[in-house]
């Protein structure tokens, strides 16, 4: 721990003791310690609500800590707002990308550090050119005048990385830099990342996944329920002991044993396409199978599941549901056909987040709520502690509202409001995106069960391990085709990643 | 890259620039309606749609910075009221009038002078009390978290029922104006109407703020996204508050203009007005959602609103009525916006087309 | 962040008690100022200028508003369709009175069908903008169809025994359209607060993805709250053309302000997903209460329309400021427990 590592002062570019920050009704840090070493890599981890973005954000200056210190080479500092910590030289990359969409790739990086010209002026030939050599340093080829929104969100993040470089910065947080990119763009970013290191940047890295932190960092702070929990140098630290140290309390099993049989062919796609996203997308899914959809993030994934539920409409191809020809003009139909949709993004997708567990849960199958043509609360009720029951979501009571829940027991509620209808094949967009340990193995299991009652379920995901784990077959896409479909028992990481790549590698320019 | 490789691009490029496209449809709707009636194409009579536009597009300039920051404004026309009706007072109580002599084709006539208030004070005034109303919305939704079409809806009631209460009930007519005023919007200068000159002035100032400046700049970063530009440490309120106020204080002289082109103030002054600036806005490519929209191209949204609104005159298909008028308007507007929705969706299929699988 | 309630007392924090308390308030105030003119019953008999065809608008306005739409062309829909009732019964010469108040109906249909169409067709387009258009394009129809004249003699039951007639009621007098007002009141109440479709109103109003995500047709949805708000409108016009006995094209000019004003201080956001009945018929009663005592005082629409507005945005604000005001005594409390 901490004491093991008598670090010299001098090496510390960033000490932080006893922070607290308080939101109204939550202690969102809790005396929180934490130290940074010149040149360093540190990996921040926890669940969701352990504290790290407000971490950041005291570290940003968006948020000015209630009590604590923070001492930046040495001396104390108090960073008042964003702009003070930019000048004292520390950067953050966000996780929701903090990018302006509607404005240039130049002027994104340059936004609020302007390249000005005497009479005070903004140099727009400037701001360009600078941007042009910043993005070439880090062996980008982005243009420099495109629309930040055209840009994918693996260059979007090279812009931010750019952004931050821009400022000079001594100390660069990075967010989740990963969650959004597929194995070979993270292999990018980590060489980005070593390379700063190389030239004396300190980074703070917060992470879900693993392989981040194994692969880059020097050192792993765990936080846990807003304090601190512990600092490990990373050979020291396996990742059992800190899913345990994140947890507070072991996992067993992670992956539960999928004891499902295969049954009959529930749904069939051939030949589908949509104009500009995807082609000749074939596939089936059977009664008791969990199927894989995998591939880069780009890849087409999420439009095909869209367009097979009825999302998007497919310009050619066929879908066979449970043996009848469909074609869905929206999700709805595809819900009372049986065929539901677990969108990517619960928070906008998935939920009405200021409404109660129950009222969510109901509000697909609201027409088997009547009673004398009324609602019946009194079954809305049941419906609700039925969905809290079945999945085990932690909450007082049905009358819980979804913004109060966290993320994992979002994402249950909103498998409840799918489960309340009669759907049989379920397609799962990226189900443990964003989720904590804890609820991760949760949803895995809820998924092994839904095999066994005999759903088929199609998951999208980016995750090799989960898919390596839970799928019985897996769809492999790359720039919008289907490149293969593997058995569980050919699975290999290597072989899904070769699937996966696409076959000419090149930088695109946004058209 | 091979330089074949990047043509398509840049004429997607240039296909999608709204303000090519927008000059295009303006000279073929001052062709189409110049065939119709040679007289309208004159340079002269191009002159004077400019000059009848002008209100429209400072009016625009304003409204395109409340926009862009993902707010909206429809409390315009009372503003205006209680700007021009404030400077009307002043101007009112100040005046006196002097008989003199003036000479008339040779010969000495007896006419009389009317003076007041120095006319730079009465339009400093008036952008005074524009730019506090600005600034009074602007604290509802910036500071009072007042959702904008609530908040400026309400101020549109207060405002001219404040305009009323200071009038006392009594408008202002010619007879109440300086000279001075009433020459203000009908004098030339360098050959251009004064109202121009104005809305030129204004142009100039706001696209050097806009384009040029990184406060300026803040405007769209806000209407982007709020959430990022507040984390790099940009007041968004303090924006929100700013681009109100820049509206506020355009507003106010728009109202001075207003008033002096109509030679009166009424307490009604300019009401839904609000619907000419927001369209013109629109059809000039600002999302209402924030954080795009140029300023040339606002400028020719409302620059084609003027030519359709003089051109309906022209073709006489509407006799001497506003109604008519207004009726044939809203329609044209409404398919002028639609088809814009269509080249927009055409050109993105043509880059969904284009990409390649 | 867990959502926060502050200390603020809890009742005042629902709309419908502040405005209670204000209808309250107002009713006094004024009854101090004229004991003589400003009773109940005469208050009542002032609820047919001032209640009913404004309330059968902000009815509909109400449904747009949960949507987290607006519709200003509502008011012109109501001229729209008061016109052409009057020209088509033409003083008795032209269809029967049935028939023309049934033709005023569709058109009231039919306007707020082609703003739900025009809506859910061009979503990049917002409805403020689409019904600005809407709005002039349908009092101008109504001026081409009228010109400057006036349509009117309409049967004697309906220009005058719905205008101004009243029934005793408790030995009250009560205007009749008032009565047809609060028929309609418990009906509206069930479909939007008891039935599954109006519980798919606010669920579309608060999350339009997420609901079409769960199986909702959002778009059946936005377009049957357009139809809805024009029949109300339409509606909103009868009622007023049978208390101005005639129909001109600028009948009920700025109405929709109105509505959306009786709306949004009854509680509905224009944000969406919010919204409930016995707030705007608590909003209405206020502004009632208001507007009867200020045209009393002062007889001045300027200044009734002027404390309208001051009242919606104190009414939006007020409660937003508490909320600013307990959160941050809320963190010093607990800034001062870490200090200890």
């Amino acid at each position: 721990m901490q004491e093991g590592h008598q670090t010299a002062r001098e090496d510390l570019i960033l000490e932080i003791s006893h922070v607290t920050k308080i939101f109204p009704g939550v202690r969102a840090l809790d005396d929180v310690g934490f130290t940074l070493r010149r040149g360093e890599i540190h990996a921040l981890i926890g669940e969701n609500g352990a504290g790290k973005s407000t971490f950041i954000k005291v570290l940003t200056g968006v948020h000015q800590p209630d009590s604590g210190t923070i001492l930046l080479n040495g001396q104390q500092v108090r960073m008042t707002d964003p702009l003070v910590a930019r000048r004292l030289g520390i950067a953050a990359i966000y996780q929701h990308l903090a990018a302006y969409p509607h404005l240039s790739v130049a002027e994104n990086i340059f936004m609020g550090n302007e390249q000005l010209r005497p009479p005070g002026f903004i140099s727009w030939r400037n701001t360009r050119r600078r941007a042009a050599r910043l993005l070439q340093s880090l062996g980008s080829s982005i243009d420099p005048a495109a629309q930040m929104g055209e840009l994918s969100v693996a260059q979007q993040q090279i812009v931010e990385i750019a952004k931050a470089l821009s400022q000079d910065a001594s100390v660069l947080i990075m967010d989740e830099p990963t969650a959004a990119l597929s194995l070979t763009e993270s292999e990018e970013l980590y060489s980005i990342v070593r390379g700063l290191k190389a030239k004396g940047t300190s980074v703070i890295l917060i992470s879900h996944r693993f392989e981040d932190i194994f692969s880059l960092a020097d050192r792993v702070t765990v936080l846990r329920d807003a304090r601190y929990i512990g600092t490990w140098d990373i050979d020291e630290a396996d990742s059992a002991l800190l899913v345990n140290h994140m947890v507070g309390r072991s996992i067993d099993r992670f992956f539960p044993q999928k004891t499902a049989d295969i049954g009959e062919e529930l749904l069939k796609v051939s030949g589908l396409g949509r104009t500009g996203f995807f082609q000749d997308v074939s596939f089936s899914l059977h009664a008791g199978e969990i199927l894989g959809l995998t591939g880069l993030v780009g890849a087409g994934r999420t439009e095909v599941v869209e367009a097979i539920t009825g999302v998007t409409r497919p310009d050619y191809g066929t879908i066979t549901l449970m043996g009848q020809q469909v074609r869905f003009t929206r999700p709805g139909e595809a819900l009372g056909r049986g065929l539901a949709l677990m969108p990517e993004d619960r928070q906008k997708q998935g939920l009405l987040l200021p409404w109660s567990i129950r009222d969510n849960v109901s509000l697909p199958m609201l027409d088997s709520c009547r009673k004398h043509r009324l609602l019946s609360q009194a079954h809305i009720n049941r419906m609700g502690s039925h969905a809290i029951e079945q999945l085990a979501i932690k909450a007082r009571s049905g009358l819980d509202t979804a913004d109060s829940l966290s993320g994992g027991n979002q994402q249950k509620v909103v498998l409840g409001k799918l489960l309340s209808s009669s759907a049989r094949v379920m397609v799962m967009d990226e189900p443990t995106k964003g989720v904590d340990v804890g609820s991760k193995a949760a949803i895995y299991q809820i998924m092994c069960d839904l095999a066994a009652q005999g759903f088929g379920i199609l998951m999208v995901s980016s995750e090799m391990p989960e898919v390596m784990a839970m799928c019985d077959r897996a769809v492999i896409m790359r720039q919008g085709r289907v490149s293969t479909i593997l058995d569980r028992a050919d699975f290999t990481p290597e072989g899904i990643l070769r699937a996966s790549m696409p076959l000419e590698r090149k930088e695109e320019t946004p058209a | 890259m091979s330089t074949r490789q990047f043509k398509p691009l840049r004429l997607g490029r240039l296909l999608r620039n709204r303000e090519l496209g927008l000059t295009l449809v303006l000279l073929a709707l001052i062709g189409l309606i110049g065939l119709r009636n040679p007289a309208f194409a004159t340079p002269g009579n191009l002159q004077f749609i400019l000059g009848d536009t002008s209100i429209l597009i400072v009016l625009a300039l304003g409204m395109m910075c409340v926009l862009l920051v993902g707010s909206i404004d429809i409390s315009v026309p009372a503003v205006m009221a209680l700007s021009a009706m404030t400077a009307g007072i002043v101007m009112k109580n100040n005046l006196v009038q002097a008989d003199t002599q003036v000479l008339v084709d040779g010969a000495l006539t007896a006419a009389t002078v009317k003076t007041s208030t120095p006319l730079p004070l009465l339009l400093l005034l008036a952008a005074g009390v524009g730019a506090a109303c600005g600034l009074l919305n602007g604290l509802l939704i910036a500071y009072g978290r007042v959702l904008p079409i609530v908040a400026t809806l309400g101020s549109q009631y207060i405002l001219y029922g404040l305009s009323h209460l200071i009038s006392g009930g009594q408008a202002i007519y010619r007879k109440d104006m300086s000279d001075a005023f009433i020459q203000f919007t009908r004098g030339n200068v360098l050959g251009f109407n004064s109202k121009v000159l104005i809305m030129l002035a204004a142009f100039l100032v706001l696209m050097a703020f806009i384009n040029y400046t990184r406060y300026g700049r803040r405007l769209y970063a806000v209407g982007s996204n709020a959430e990022a530009a507040r984390m790099s440490g940009i007041n968004t309120r303090a924006v929100t508050l700013s681009a109100h106020t820049i509206m506020g204080l355009l507003a106010g002289l728009a109202g001075m203009l207003y008033a002096s082109h109509d030679n009166k103030v009424t307490q009604d002054m300019a009401m839904g007005y609000e619907m000419y600036v927001i369209a013109a806005c629109v059809i000039g490519g600002v999302s209402v959602t924030g954080g795009v929209g140029k300023i040339t191209g606002v400028a020719l949204g409302a620059l084609t609103i003027g030519v359709i609104n003089n051109g309906l005159t022209m073709l006489r298909l509407t006799g001497n009525s506003e109604f008519w008028k207004k009726a044939i308007q809203g329609a044209v507007i409404l398919i002028a916006i639609i088809t814009n929705v269509y080249i927009k969706r055409a050109h993105e299929r043509r880059v969904l087309r284009e990409r390649r699988l | 962040m867990a959502s926060v309630t502050g200390k603020l007392p809890a009742f005042l924090r629902r709309r419908e008690w502040l405005l209670a308390i204000l209808v309250l308030l107002t009713y006094f105030l004024f009854n101090a100022q004229r004991p003589d003119n400003y009773t109940f019953p005469k208050l009542l008999n002032q609820t047919r200028v001032y209640m009913v065809d404004v309330g059968f608008m902000a009815l509909g306005m109400l449904l747009v508003l949960i949507l987290g739409d607006i519709d200003i062309s509502v008011a012109a829909t109501a001229a729209l369709s008061a016109t052409v009732m009057g020209v088509s019964y033409r003083g008795g010469e032209g269809l029967p009175f049935w028939a023309a108040v049934l033709l005023m109906l569709l058109t009231g249909l039919a306007c707020g069908l082609f703003n739900g169409l025009l809506v859910i067709r061009f979503k990049e387009l917002f409805p403020m903008i689409i019904t600005l258009s809407t709005l002039t394009l349908y009092r101008g129809i109504a001026y081409i169809i009228l010109k400057d004249q006036s349509a009117g003699s309409f049967p004697a039951w309906y220009a005058k025994d719905l205008g101004y007639g009243s029934l005793p009621l408790m030995g009250l007098e009560v205007p009749i359209m008032l009565l047809c007002l609060l028929a309609v009141l418990p009906f509206y109440y069930l479909w939007l607060h008891r039935t599954a479709s109006g519980r798919r109103l606010f669920a579309a109003g608060t999350n339009l993805t997420a609901s079409r995500y769960s199986g909702l047709h959002t778009d059946r949805i936005k377009l049957t709250a357009f139809a809805m708000n024009g029949l109300f409108a339409a509606i909103g016009g009868f009622f007023l053309t049978s208390r101005t006995g005639s129909v001109k094209y600028t009948i009920g000019t700025g109405f929709e302000m109105q509505a959306i004003a009786v709306a949004v201080l009854g509680g509905a956001s224009t944000s969406g997903g919010r919204g409930s009945v016995a707030g705007l018929l608590l909003a209405l009663v206020l502004l009632t209460a208001l507007k009867n005592g200020l045209m009393l005082l002062y007889n001045d629409a300027f200044i009734l329309n002027l404390s309208v507005g001051l009242l919606l945005i104190l009414v939006v604000l007020i409660p937003n400021l508490f909320q600013a005001l307990a959160d941050r005594r809320r963190i010093l409390r607990q800034r001062m427990q870490l200090a200890k």
